[in-house]
This record gives C-alpha cells, sequence and structure tokens, in this order.
C-alpha cells in the first residue's frame, strides 16, 4: 500500500466527480481510509462530496440458468401453433406461471374450444421480452439506469431470478480551494497521517493521525465455515454421545438381505420396489451367509420360533443378494445387532449413527433421493415403550423442542410403533420429527436378542429445514448450492443457541 | 401412505363422537394412529397407514366401526350369515396366473347413487394400495339374478376368450380387450409372459370377469335400486382376499344388505367366503407390561382390547383375544399387545429416564473427518455438501477422467441424470463452483466425505472410501496455494513426511500437478485443466485437491 496523506490524495483528484471507491482502487489504499480522509477535506472546503443511492442487480444462480431461455420462452419455442393447455404443460414439465408471462408478453393467446382450452401462438413470440433483454443486460452491466428499468429488476426478483441489492456511492472532486491546498501542500509540512507504520511505533512522528469515519462501509469477510448441515450434525451427535450413545459405522452399498429380509420386510413388499429402493447393476450380487439366511426365510414363511404367523409364503435367497443403496441406516443396526448375538458387543447398548441413505426420488424443494438419516437403538433389559418415550424427550429438550407427543404409526419392522411429533412455535403446529418402536420379535430372534430392543430415525435435512427456516433443499446441498447463502449462514443459529 | 376420501355428511351421521366435530375427529383418529388430513363441508380426507395397514379401515362403514369402538360408542361382533349353496370351482389353469378366489351373495341391498359411487371408489382404492394396483388382490360387483350357478374360474387362451368388456356393447377377444380397452392397455402387464388370460364364468358361458382388467359390460354393470349381488375377489395373497371379503360383508350387513355364504371349490379343497371366525391369541399381563410398561390388571387390558374391536375375556394374569379375521396386521401377540397401548392412548404414558447408561463415543471416522473440517475451515474455505449420487457422464467425460470399471451404477433412478455413484468428491465441487458465478470471489470450498467403488472382495460388492476434496477459484491463486493448503493439512494431521512428485493427470494442467503421499492421506493438487473448467462454464482459474483418507483398521 502506498504511504497516503493529505498532499498527495488532493494530487489525484480532478475537478470532475469520480467515485472514491475507483480513486481507492487506482491508488492502492482501501476505500475506508479514503472515506475518513475525504471527509476530513470536505470540511476543510478542498473537496466536494455526492452520495448516490444506486440499485445493483444480481443474478442467482437459477436466473443464470434462465439466460440461456426462461421458462416462457421455452414455452413457446415448444409450441407449434396451439395445443391444450394441460398436454403442453404436461409435455414441457414448464409450471403454470411460464404460460401467465408468456400471455403476458403477448405471445400467446388462450383459446376456449369444446370445453377445452388452447394455447395459440402469436407471430409477437417472435420479438424479445422485457425480461429477456434486461436478463441479460444486467448480466453485463448490473446497474439499474431507469425506473423502467428498475420496475423491471423487481419483476425479476419476484420471479427469484435476481437479487436487488442496494448500494451507496460517493463520488469526490476537487473544489478550486482543494486545488489550491493542493499546489500549497507541496510547499508546506503540514500532515495529516492515515496509515499507522512500524516507524511510527518505534520513533513517534510530528504528524497528526487522522480520524476515521466508523460507519464508512468496509468489503465483506466470508471466514471458512461448516455447513448448516454439519452445524446440525454436530449438534445432534453431541447430544447422543452425552446421553451415552457410541457413533456406529456401515456400509452404504448394502445387501437386501439386512436392508429388508432381516427386518422381516416380505421380499415382495412395495418398499422393495424399483421405484422406490436403488437397486444396482454393479455391483449385481452381494453374498449373504446361508445360516443365517435360512433362520430369516423361515421366519418369513411360518415365523420360526417367534410365535409369529410369518409375513410371505415364499423367500428365495437370490431376491435376498441383490445389492442396492441403503434405504435406511437400519440396516447398520441389524449389523451390530448381530454383534450383539455373536458376543461380540454386549448389552446394554445403545449406539448411533448420522449418515447417507437414499431413496429413488425425483428431486424438487423438499426431496432429494439421498439424506443423512439419524439412527439409534439401546439393547438393554428393563426398555419399554415408556423408556422410548424418556430418549426422545432428552434428546428434543436439549434440541430446544420441549413440546412433544407421541402417535402411534404402522411399520413393517416395530411394534409398538411411534411418530415423534414436536410442536413448531413459528409455524405454530405439530410436525413430525421422528419415528420409532420397539423392534419386533421375529428380527430379533434369529441374533438370539430376547430383550426390548429400541429403535428410531429421523431426517437430519428435514430436521435442518424446519429449525433453520430452508424453502429449498437444493439451495444447500448439491450441484445447485447457493454459496452465499451458506457464507451468509450463521455458525450458530439462534435456535441452537 | 393409504388416504381415503368420504363424505363429511355421512361420517358426521354415522360417528358417535362428541364436542366440536373436526376436532374430536381429528384427536381421535391421532390417538388411533391416523390423520384427518382436510376436511370440509363435501369431503373429509384422512389418511388411515398409520392404523396399522388396517384393510378394514378403506370403507366409511369400517373407519367408523373402528372410531366408535375407540369412543367406546361400539361394541364389535359377528352378526350370523346364511350358510348358501352356490359353488365357484376353480380350475387349475389358474394356479400360476392368478390363484386365488373369493366369493359371497349380498341380498336386498338398496344402493342408491352416492352408495354406488362410494363402492366404486372402495373397490378402486384397495386394487389400487393393498391391491398394488391389482396385482396383489382386485375385487368386482355383479348382477345376482343373471346368473346360474355353479361358477367357473378358468385361464383360457385370450384367443378363446370373447365377451363385451365395460364400456363396450360389442364382443371383443382376450387379445382385444389387452390392446383397445383402457384397462386392458394399464393392467395387461399382471398377465405378461403368461400364455392365458383368467375369467370368470357361469354355468350357461356368459363370462363376468377378466379379473384384474376388466368386468362385462352386461353382467358386471350394477346400476342404483334395491337388488342381489354377487362379490368376487381374486389375486395372489390368500390371507389378504379373506381380510378383504371378511371386511366387506360386515360393511354390507351394515348398509342393510343379507349375507350368503359361497364356497369355492379348489378341486375338492372347498373354502368358505366371508369367513365370520377368529384367531385366538393368549397374552399375560406381564408380558404386556414389558412391551408397554404399563402394570394393568387383565380386566382393565379385556376393556382396551374392546375399544380396539378385539373381544377378549380375562383368565387370572391371561387375558384370551379373538383377532377377527380382517386384522390384517396381526401376526404376532406384540401387535394384539401395541393395540392395549394405541387405546390406553400414547399421550396417557409417562415417559421413563433410563437407570443405567452407558459410554458414550464417536467413530473415528467422525473425529477425523471433524479435524479435516476444522482444518479447512481454519484455511479460509467454506464447506459444502453434494450427492454421493452422480451422472456418470459428469463423473467421467465432463470430468477428464477415464472410466476405470470401478463405478456402482444404479439399476434405474427416478431423479434424472443420476445413474451412478462417486467415485471423488472433485466434479461435485466443480458443479458448485460454476453455478455461482454470481458471486464474490475467491470462492474457496471444501467437502469431506464418502465416495464408492466396486470391490470384489467385500461382502456387499462395494467399499466405502473417505475423501477430501477442495477447490479455491480466483485471479491470482495457483500452484502454490494448493501445494500451502496440503502442507497445513498435514501438519493437522500430524503427518510431517509428505512425499511431494510431479504428475500428470488430465485434470491439471501439465507440469501444475503433483502427487501427495503421507501416513494418513495421499491424493492429487495442482491447477485445474482449462479445458474442465470450460467443460463446467467456469471463466476463473481454479486450483484444487483431492485426497483419498486412510482408514484405519
Amino acid at each position: 500500500m502506498n504511504k497516503l496523506d493529505k498532499s498527495n490524495l488532493l494530487d489525484k483528484l480532478t475537478q470532475n466527480f469520480q467515485r472514491l471507491d475507483e480513486v481507492a482502487e487506482s491508488i492502492g489504499v482501501p476505500a475506508s481510509t479514503l472515506a475518513s480522509m475525504v471527509s476530513q477535506l470536505e470540511e476543510e472546503k478542498s473537496v466536494e462530496l455526492k452520495r448516490e443511492e444506486r440499485t445493483i442487480v444480481q443474478l442467482t444462480p437459477e436466473g443464470q440458468n434462465a439466460l440461456k431461455e426462461l421458462p416462457e420462452r421455452k414455452l413457446v419455442s415448444s409450441l407449434v401453433n396451439e395445443e391444450e393447455v394441460g398436454k403442453l404443460l404436461e409435455r414441457t414439465g414448464l409450471q403454470p406461471v411460464a404460460l401467465q408471462w408468456a400471455k403476458k408478453n403477448n405471445w400467446v393467446m388462450l383459446l376456449n374450444a369444446g370445453g377445452k382450452t388452447l394455447v395459440k401462438k402469436l407471430p409477437e413470440a417472435g420479438t424479445k421480452s422485457n425480461h429477456e433483454i434486461l436478463l441479460a443486460k444486467f448480466y453485463h452491466d448490473p446497474i439499474v439506469k431507469t425506473t423502467e428499468e428498475l420496475r423491471c429488476a423487481k419483476e425479476l426478483r419476484d420471479r427469484k431470478l435476481v437479487k436487488l441489492l442496494e448500494q451507496k456511492v460517493l463520488f469526490v472532486k476537487l473544489t478550486g480551494t482543494g486545488k489550491v491546498s493542493s499546489a500549497k501542500a507541496h510547499r508546506s509540512n503540514v500532515e495529516l497521517i492515515s496509515q499507522v507504520t512500524p516507524q511510527i511505533v518505534k520513533f513517534g512522528t510530528n504528524a497528526k493521525l487522522r480520524e476515521y469515519d466508523v460507519q464508512a462501509e468496509v468489503a465483506a469477510v466470508y471466514p471458512g465455515k461448516k455447513h448448516p448441515l454439519q452445524i446440525m450434525a454436530d449438534r445432534m451427535r453431541d447430544v447422543l454421545v452425552g446421553m451415552g450413545f457410541e457413533e456406529m459405522d456401515g456400509p452404504i452399498v448394502e445387501s437386501s438381505f439386512w436392508n429388508f429380509d432381516v427386518l422381516f420386510m416380505p421380499q415382495n413388499h412395495p418398499n422393495r420396489d424399483l421405484m422406490d429402493t436403488f437397486f444396482l447393476k454393479q455391483p449385481s450380487q452381494a453374498k449373504v451367509e446361508p445360516k443365517l439366511a435360512d433362520i430369516v426365510k423361515q421366519v418369513h414363511i411360518n415365523g420360526w420360533k417367534t410365535g409369529s404367523k410369518g409375513c410371505a409364503s415364499q423367500w428365495s435367497i437370490n431376491e435376498a443378494a441383490k445389492p442396492i443403496l441403503r434405504t435406511h441406516t437400519t440396516s447398520t443396526t441389524y449389523r451390530y445387532l448381530n454383534k450383539i448375538g455373536t458376543g461380540e458387543i454386549k448389552s446394554p447398548a445403545r449406539f448411533f449413527s448420522i449418515a447417507k441413505v437414499f431413496r429413488n426420488e425425483a428431486i424438487d424443494r423438499t426431496h432429494l433421493p439421498e439424506f443423512h438419516q439419524i439412527e439409534g437403538f439401546v439393547a438393554a433389559d428393563g426398555q419399554n415403550l415408556r423408556t422410548l418415550m424418556g430418549v426422545f424427550t432428552d434428546f428434543y429438550k436439549e434440541l430446544g423442542i420441549s413440546k412433544i407427543r407421541f402417535k402411534p404409526v404402522f411399520n413393517p419392522y416395530t411394534e409398538p410403533s411411534m411418530e415423534i411429533f414436536g410442536y413448531h412455535e413459528v409455524l405454530s403446529k405439530w410436525v413430525e420429527i421422528g419415528n420409532s418402536g420397539i423392534f419386533r420379535p421375529e428380527t430379533l430372534a434369529p441374533f438370539g436378542i430376547k430383550q426390548n430392543v429400541l429403535g428410531w430415525g429421523l431426517a437430519l435435512e428435514r430436521a435442518a429445514m424446519i429449525l433453520f427456516g430452508v424453502d429449498d433443499i437444493r439451495k444447500v446441498v448439491g450441484a445447485s448450492t447457493d454459496l452465499q447463502w451458506i457464507r451468509d449462514f450463521p455458525e450458530l443459529p439462534e435456535v441452537l443457541r | 401412505m393409504v388416504v381415503v376420501s368420504f363424505p363429511t355428511n355421512q361420517l358426521k351421521k354415522k360417528l358417535k363422537l362428541s364436542g366440536d366435530f373436526q376436532k374430536t375427529l381429528s384427536e381421535t383418529l391421532f390417538k388411533i394412529g391416523m390423520e384427518l388430513e382436510s376436511i370440509n363441508d363435501d369431503e373429509t380426507i384422512i389418511d388411515i397407514a398409520g392404523a396399522g395397514n388396517r384393510i378394514d379401515a378403506v370403507s366409511l362403514e369400517g373407519l367408523v366401526r373402528i372410531v366408535n369402538a375407540y369412543v367406546g360408542n361400539y361394541d364389535f361382533y359377528f352378526p350370523k350369515i346364511t350358510k348358501g349353496k352356490n359353488t365357484i370351482n376353480v380350475d387349475k389353469s389358474v394356479a400360476d396366473i392368478r390363484p386365488y378366489m373369493g366369493n359371497f351373495i349380498v341380498r336386498d341391498i338398496n344402493i342408491d347413487d352416492e352408495l354406488l359411487t362410494r363402492i366404486i371408489n372402495y373397490q378402486e382404492k384397495i386394487a389400487s394400495t393393498f391391491g398394488r394396483n391389482r396385482k396383489v388382490i382386485g375385487m368386482g360387483l355383479f348382477k345376482l339374478t343373471e346368473l346360474k350357478f355353479p361358477l367357473q374360474y378358468i385361464a383360457l387362451p385370450a384367443k378363446q376368450i370373447k365377451f363385451a368388456p365395460l364400456g363396450f356393447e360389442q364382443e371383443m377377444t382376450g387379445d382385444e380387450i389387452l390392446k383397445k380397452h383402457d384397462k386392458g392397455a394399464k393392467y395387461g402387464d399382471l398377465f405378461a409372459g403368461k400364455d392365458k388370460l383368467p375369467i370368470l364364468r357361469d354355468a350357461n358361458g356368459k363370462i363376468l370377469t377378466m379379473p384384474g382388467i376388466t368386468n362385462s359390460n352386461d353382467l358386471g354393470r350394477v346400476e342404483p335400486g334395491k337388488q342381489d349381488l354377487f362379490i368376487e375377489a381374486t389375486g395372489s395373497n390368500p390371507t389378504m382376499l379373506i381380510q378383504l371379503l371378511t371386511a366387506c360383508a360386515l360393511d354390507f350387513i351394515e348398509l342393510g344388505g343379507k349375507i350368503e355364504s359361497c364356497t369355492v371349490n379348489y378341486n375338492g379343497k372347498k373354502v368358505e367366503f366371508p369367513q365370520f371366525t377368529f384367531d385366538k391369541y393368549v397374552l399375560s399381563i406381564s408380558e404386556i407390561e414389558s412391551k408397554l410398561g404399563l402394570s394393568l390388571s387383565s380386566q382393565q387390558a379385556v376393556k382396551l382390547l374392546k375399544q380396539m374391536m378385539l373381544p377378549a375375556t380375562a383368565k387370572g394374569n391371561s387375558v384370551l383375544v379373538d383377532v377377527p379375521r380382517f386384522r390384517s396386521d396381526v401376526v404376532h401377540k406384540v401387535d394384539v399387545i401395541e393395540d392395549v397401548g394405541r387405546a390406553y392412548g400414547f399421550d396417557n404414558f409417562s415417559p421413563l429416564a433410563p437407570t443405567q447408561y452407558n459410554f458414550g463415543k464417536k467413530h473415528g471416522k467422525t473425529i477425523l473427518f471433524d479435524s479435516i473440517i476444522s482444518s479447512f475451515v481454519g484455511l479460509g474455505f467454506q464447506q459444502v455438501v453434494s450427492l454421493i449420487l452422480t451422472a456418470k457422464s459428469e463423473a467421467t467425460t465432463k470430468a477428464n477422467v477415464a472410466d476405470n470399471g470401478k463405478f456402482v451404477e444404479l439399476h434405474s433412478s427416478r431423479a434424472l441424470g443420476l445413474d451412478s455413484c462417486r467415485q471423488s468428491l472433485l466434479p461435485g465441487l466443480l458443479a458448485i463452483v460454476a453455478s455461482n458465478k454470481g458471486y464474490s470471489y475467491p470462492q474457496k470450498i471444501f467437502e469431506v466425505g464418502e465416495c464408492l467403488e466396486l470391490d470384489k472382495n467385500n461382502e456387499t460388492g462395494a467399499s466405502t472410501t473417505w475423501k477430501t476434496s477442495g477447490v479455491i477459484a480466483g485471479a491470482n491463486l495457483g500452484f502454490a496455494d494448493a501445494k500451502a493448503t496440503i502442507e497445513a493439512l498435514g501438519r493437522c494431521l500430524d503427518d510431517y513426511k509428505l512425499k511431494i512428485e510431479p504428475m500428470e493427470d488430465k485434470r491439471f494442467i501439465t507440469g501444475r500437478c503433483a502427487k501427495v503421499t503421507g501416513k494418513t492421506f495421499s491424493g492429487l493438487f495442482g491447477e485445474l485443466d482449462l479445458q474442465l473448467l470450460r467443460n463446467h462454464g467456469i471463466e476463473m482459474p481454479c486450483t484444487a485437491m483431492e485426497i483419498e483418507l486412510k482408514q484405519k483398521k
């Protein structure tokens, strides 16, 4: 950084207004330093300042995608002449809002024919809309220049294509006096100093240290930070470790056997459908331990020694050997219960995990095909539905949710089963925050476990969306992550304090 | 989720609830395990799934029985029915096509428009939920007066089948129905690969239905009015068939019909429907206490079970329970014990704190990941999270990486474009840099997480690897910044003697890439290839690192 004082600053200014930040950049000093200097020069009437507010338009990731093609453009490009409204939207996968804008732009008109509503393309579809023109303009030149541009920018903002930022800009120019002082300064030794140097600290100075404008804007600094989901997961992990749970880990690529069969889910269960579960082309087969498989087969068909009627008339080891991406971490729970059976782990045992699970689902605002499940189990004597409720009362209280209630539910591998509802103070309603139960005897007998085992699970992303008020999970996870949103997200959100 | 919808006025008429209707209904359903989704003057929508997979909750009459019993305003019993003489013979040919059939007769049932609509909705709901789109079960109604018994359930080659299907006046062959009839096209897959189709015909050879597909336009078109009906259900699950017909017969009795049983003859083995019988369970009060943590007397348990439509008697410290044949969810005594808990009301349980604890601790993986995270964060990197699922083309061609044949690949995916699992974190980071061009630079991001690769030696055929990757996007930043970051990571992980050697890799600019090998990690770093950046639409120079973390055994 150059040494800067009043005299050589005045040298850098002209009698035309210049933007202060540009001057600062050209002479290589922080804008805040310069701002404090010029405000003093203003008092001495050496410079004149002009303050302007302006609006800057910043394209969101959606806006950048829309640069290529806005939804209404896509709509008219795929429309040949006319088409039934519902069919057009279904075929193009567009939202009705695309049609509204196309209509507003006078690109299409709606006709009623035989009880159906038709969309008809108009010749004006050849012309560019304000949105198209201005989105491209703002991409190159983000400053709003006219009231018409401002109106349009606000529409684009409402479409979530851009963000509007209000910016204060300071302009500075030399007055006649300033010009004279500049010349005089060269002759006199009156000094005002901005930057304290090591020399000044060591030897002192006759010059005066300038006072700063403490309210002047400074450039934002973004520290390295944890991801919001990590913050949430860390908090939950801390609570669980504090409650005496040990963390477990298991395979993501899992056999159907550990994911479904062991859990008393018949091989024709709807969850075991290609439409719900990610079955794999590669690897094509998993290994299943034949002895355990034979017991599980009997459990399914006639209940084995469990006193159960069973859940299926057929069971095939080939179906059990199909590898999948685990649909829940309960598969890992059962691998650990197996270790209790073999004596590798001793009861009482408390384990948890926070790990990825997969469901064959399309991506939208609230759904991802993979998410983190928080899973836990308690295998100890004397466990029952009331001790299960006790686990959640403690757990959620630590997370700041003290109003909870329990609802009976049906799960294939727990009985009794219950969903946990928490009262959301902001939404003023009960929301489902977890699912749990006592594992069925049919699922424990193959491992020789006779005591009650409590199990439960909840989704980390769902909890984060509720607690952090996230409206679209896609801006937090994956390719369309909104980096600025994450940069601005607090390290310690109020709800976790 | 199984969601049913009923006319609100019918529910109001039949449910015996006190107080504000909506509030009491919503609360009662919650306690039973169902959810009131929405209610207005016309329609009430209820999610019944949580009630325990109960087929008897799909009909209005069934739901009313459940709710009224729960609030103590209904005592369940099986009414007497007439033993009928009519027989349905099941031919061997259906065994590997659609093996099971069950039937009964309803006499003197008065059907108005409203009820007819409800019955049709009910059939559809059963077929689409419990029936899994008619695969597991489906049912139909026929005008009894036009039938001549005994009926025959048989599978015939499609060409030999001829009848007018619902909605058509003219006769069609089985083939034509599968092609031309909308239900034929929709459900034809049920019999894909079979050389025959099942039909039910009467003694005169008149076809009633091609089960699973469609009914006869003539016999299967039920109209409003007082009449006698023949009920048919078919499918692949014999237990569900019994449950469905038992629940359905109870509904018709409540609607004023008189039930007459039918005999289904499987080559000499005769089964009668509907089955108004019970499964017997014996519970001890100590078993109830062990599951629920409640010390109840056997008399209290009997009273609670009655609320769940389970007739029971107390005998010393035991409870003898009769579980009617429509309870599809009960296969073990724990299912009966849960009903005791539901009747007691989950809100009335007091949670218990544990009396002993275990030693809580984090997994070694978490401890390692935590230290990676705090190192990167200290170096000014923002953590990001991307998906394990990826498009193979994004992970190979677009990422300048050759397919090493180790990708875990999906069979089929509803998530657009995703067909494999990542082996590397770098492509995910580049996608994030690409979609954040509007924001200020430098952008320093990192991820730590799991990747997957095929591994024949592993039981599941794949293994999980632990990786971390970082990208620095910005002008005036380069190789030295990546190297400084790598060395800092080494110091953070107590890995001071890193071996750094020149490396050629298509992801990096030639001569600006290095391989790093330490005792805790190994990987690559350097300045990213310009074409790779252009492939992603990135307009800023980027340096990056991709590291595999060693797993301690």
